[in-house]
């Protein structure tokens, strides 16, 4: 088993009626009490603000951002555990995020052997 | 969370009555924004987090707070609820009347209050019920539509139609003054008849069963 970190993109703007939101958010209950079930939920995670601080080079300027496009905003992220990539890939095809014009990101873990 | 609870659709009304109750009815655009919000935030957090064991509540502090925010940046460019104007210009005053505010019996009471500004005789006859049941039992257009039997388009030109008669009338303001009662004797009583008849028949169906 190796880890892998889920990057949640976007699906955050799309108008929605309180009945399509209860719906999301049991899509996502569901989504991860699967995951857990199966022993590849390492840990849920955490949604993150959309607005934050961003310090860059040497001189340490400090800007607002990250102003990136909605859509290319993390919101969130969950650590998982999986066979392989391919394997981390497959189950990400059942986030819910997916269904409102959202992304995964699926990034291996480094495994580094001290 | 249960299937069959309807979190969100319950929690609309009773956040868009108390949030119109402070920034008055000819503000329901910005109390529906404000709610909006607090409905993006909670999907964001309780998607990963998972639901918190007192959701309602937490919903209402997040709406509250926004409230809070809306009202101390724009407590110079907006008219709020006139009556509540001079409480909430002050700091001293502004926290405590808004915590009062999103308290649970005084949220019964704007519910009410805000059903009252839905039957306002200067609201079409024909848009007040679906006006209700979008606004205060948080049905979305299209299940409005369904449940008259009416086209999507029809039914959204009909409730945007009621929503400007209510950010513009003058009459109105009988309801946001406190004197909900107050509007034309042949109004309100008429109205909620048709309340009455027809609230029941579509909420039951639809918020049983959707």
């Amino acid at each position: 088993m190796s880890e892998f970190t889920y990057l949640y993109r976007g699906g955050r703007d799309t108008p929605q009626s309180p009945e399509q939101r209860q719906r999301q958010l049991q899509k996502w209950a569901a989504w991860f009490k699967e995951l857990g079930a199966n022993g590849n939920l390492k840990e849920l995670g955490h949604p993150l603000e959309s607005a934050g601080m961003v310090v860059k080079g040497n001189q340490k300027i400090i800007t607002d951002g990250p102003y990136a496009e909605a859509k290319d905003v993390v919101g969130g992220f969950s650590l998982i555990e999986a066979d392989d990539l391919a394997h981390a890939v497959e189950l990400s095809k059942g986030c819910p995020i997916l269904e409102v014009g959202g992304s995964v990101e699926v990034r291996p873990i480094m495994q580094i052997n001290m | 969370m249960e299937p069959g609870d309807h979190l969100f659709r319950r929690e609309s009304g009773r956040m868009i009555a108390a949030l119109t109750r402070i920034f008055g009815v000819h503000n329901l655009a910005l109390a529906e924004d404000v709610v909006q919000d607090a409905f993006c935030r909670a999907l964001e957090v309780w998607r990963i987090r998972g639901i918190p064991e007192n959701p309602s509540a937490w919903l209402m502090a997040t709406a509250k707070n926004a409230a809070l925010d809306v009202l101390r940046r724009q407590r110079t460019a907006r008219a709020f609820a006139p009556e509540l104007g001079r409480f909430l210009e002050s700091e001293w005053t502004l926290a405590p009347v808004v915590e009062e505010l999103f308290s649970t019996g005084v949220i019964k009471d704007d519910l009410l209050r805000m059903m009252f500004s839905c039957c306002h005789p200067q609201l079409q006859k024909a848009a007040q019920v679906p006006l209700i049941l979008h606004i205060l039992c948080g049905f979305s257009v299209g299940e409005v539509a369904s449940a008259f039997v009416s086209t999507h388009a029809a039914t959204e030109k009909r409730i945007t139609r009621a929503k400007k008669v209510l950010a513009r009338s003058q009459a109105v303001r009988h309801c946001r003054a406190g004197r909900f009662l107050g509007a034309p004797p042949s109004g309100p009583p008429g109205a909620l008849l048709a309340v009455q008849r027809g609230l029941p028949r579509c909420v039951l169906r639809d918020g049983r069963t959707g």
